[in-house]
């Protein structure tokens, strides 16, 4: 499943790469989903999530020829940039600790009803279960909150209530899992 | 922390900018991370699938116009990393000023990498290169003009110098000698470099070589 896509999407990225600006389009609606989902998690506004996403596809655009398939499929290129520009954003609007306090609030006030139906709604559920089927119980809970709930992992700890470390080591291992990778100790 | 712990925090954009650079010279040159990366970023990208949510029409529409109005960056190498250059000559500059062996002019080193049009190569340490140096080239394809930054290099071993070589179709062309051992150290390069070709670092008796007897250190095209 997820082969297939990243092979089809690695083909379309180096066809952009290669200055195929009619290719564009096809990458975009390849990944303007989990792209607007990432950056939507992240920032809770639907309008700055628009216009985050609006810049990221354009930054992929003129930055497709520094993408190094070496180092990494073409949508993790442009999804790490996603989620990058998106903390940014919201490190850009608040200093750091106003922020972890709020982006740590989120998840219980709930500040835009609309926007976590929307995020529930536009899940692919069945692919969320498959990948946490992987996972213990804890390494569950901090991908959740990352990948679904759009936190850090600052805030995840506070949140948690458990050191940032600990969350970081938890993450780690997750991942690790998620792709089928032996846990390096 | 050592930064071998920070791939986590990479692959979820959790870095600030100047750190996320900074690690971004670190993959360059361990293949560890690079591999750790390539791993997580993947388990990012599947959640980030099954989280997706469809972005509105106009949203595409305005993505594709603006795409429209703008140019590609060029890259010869492997990013381009223009801010992290704005920095480093704004500390070359004072390098340049202050020091002997730096041989390029404030002026002309300005000049080349505060073009709009300058193409940021980044010369990746070989097998043969074991320290934590780190080494660019911008250079303007109008003219060839080229910049050389060799950061946290260690000393050129006594009797040796690094010397730059432009390599494109032909033999190896020298292109300037420099001695390490410094923060940051900038020269011109002495022979142009064009699209295509490439930029190699090898250590050579001093004085340099006419042709390259030393291993590649870094490379980059």
């Amino acid at each position: 499943m997820s082969n297939e896509r990243t092979e089809q999407l690695n083909a379309v990225m180096a066809r952009v790469a290669s200055g195929d600006e009619s290719s564009f389009a096809e990458l975009y609606d390849k990944v303007a989903g989990p792209v607007f989902g990432t950056v939507l998690k992240v920032i809770r506004s639907r309008e700055l999530a628009e216009e985050v996403t609006h810049d990221v596809f354009l930054e992929v655009w003129q930055k497709a020829r520094a993408w190094n398939p070496d180092r990494g499929s073409a949508a993790a290129f442009i999804l790490t940039m996603a989620r990058a520009r998106a903390i940014d954003r919201v490190r850009s609007e608040e200093s750091r600790k106003a922020r972890d306090e709020r982006v740590g609030r989120a998840a219980f006030e709930r500040p835009d009803d609309h926007v976590e139906r929307e995020v529930i709604a536009g899940m692919d559920v069945l692919h969320a279960r498959t990948l946490l089927s992987r996972l213990s119980e804890i390494q569950r809970e901090v991908v959740e909150l990352s990948f679904f709930g759009g936190f850090t992992q600052a805030a995840i700890s506070e949140r948690l209530g458990i050191p940032v470390g600990t969350v970081k080591s938890r993450m780690h291992s997750a991942l690790r899992a998620m792709r089928g990778a032996e846990e390096v100790t | 922390m050592s930064v071998h712990e920070l791939v986590v925090e990479y692959v979820l954009g959790e870095l600030v900018p100047d750190q996320r650079a900074e690690f971004e010279r670190h993959l360059d040159r361990c293949s560890r991370c690079t591999a750790e990366v390539a791993v997580m970023g993947e388990a990012m990208v599947d959640g980030a699938f099954a989280g997706a949510v469809a972005p509105p029409e106009q949203l595409r529409t305005r993505v594709l116009e603006s795409v429209a109005d703008a140019g590609q960056v060029a890259t010869l190498g492997r990013r381009a990393r223009r801010t992290t250059w704005v920095t480093a000559v704004a500390a070359a500059i004072v390098l340049i000023v202050a020091g002997s062996m730096f041989l390029a002019r404030p002026t002309d080193v300005d000049r080349i990498v505060a073009s709009a049009d300058g193409v940021t190569v980044v010369a990746s340490a070989t097998a043969a290169y074991a320290g934590d140096g780190v080494v660019e080239v911008v250079y303007l394809p109008a003219t060839g003009e080229a910049v050389l930054t060799a950061e946290s290099l260690a000393p050129a071993p006594d009797g040796q110098t690094y010397q730059a070589w432009v390599i494109g179709d032909g033999p190896p062309q020298p292109a300037g000698l420099f001695a390490g051992g410094a923060d940051r150290i900038v020269i011109l390069l002495e022979h142009p470099l064009q699209p295509g070709e490439a930029v190699g670092v090898t250590l050579e008796p001093a004085g340099g070589s006419p042709a390259p007897t030393g291993d590649v250190l870094f490379l980059g095209a």
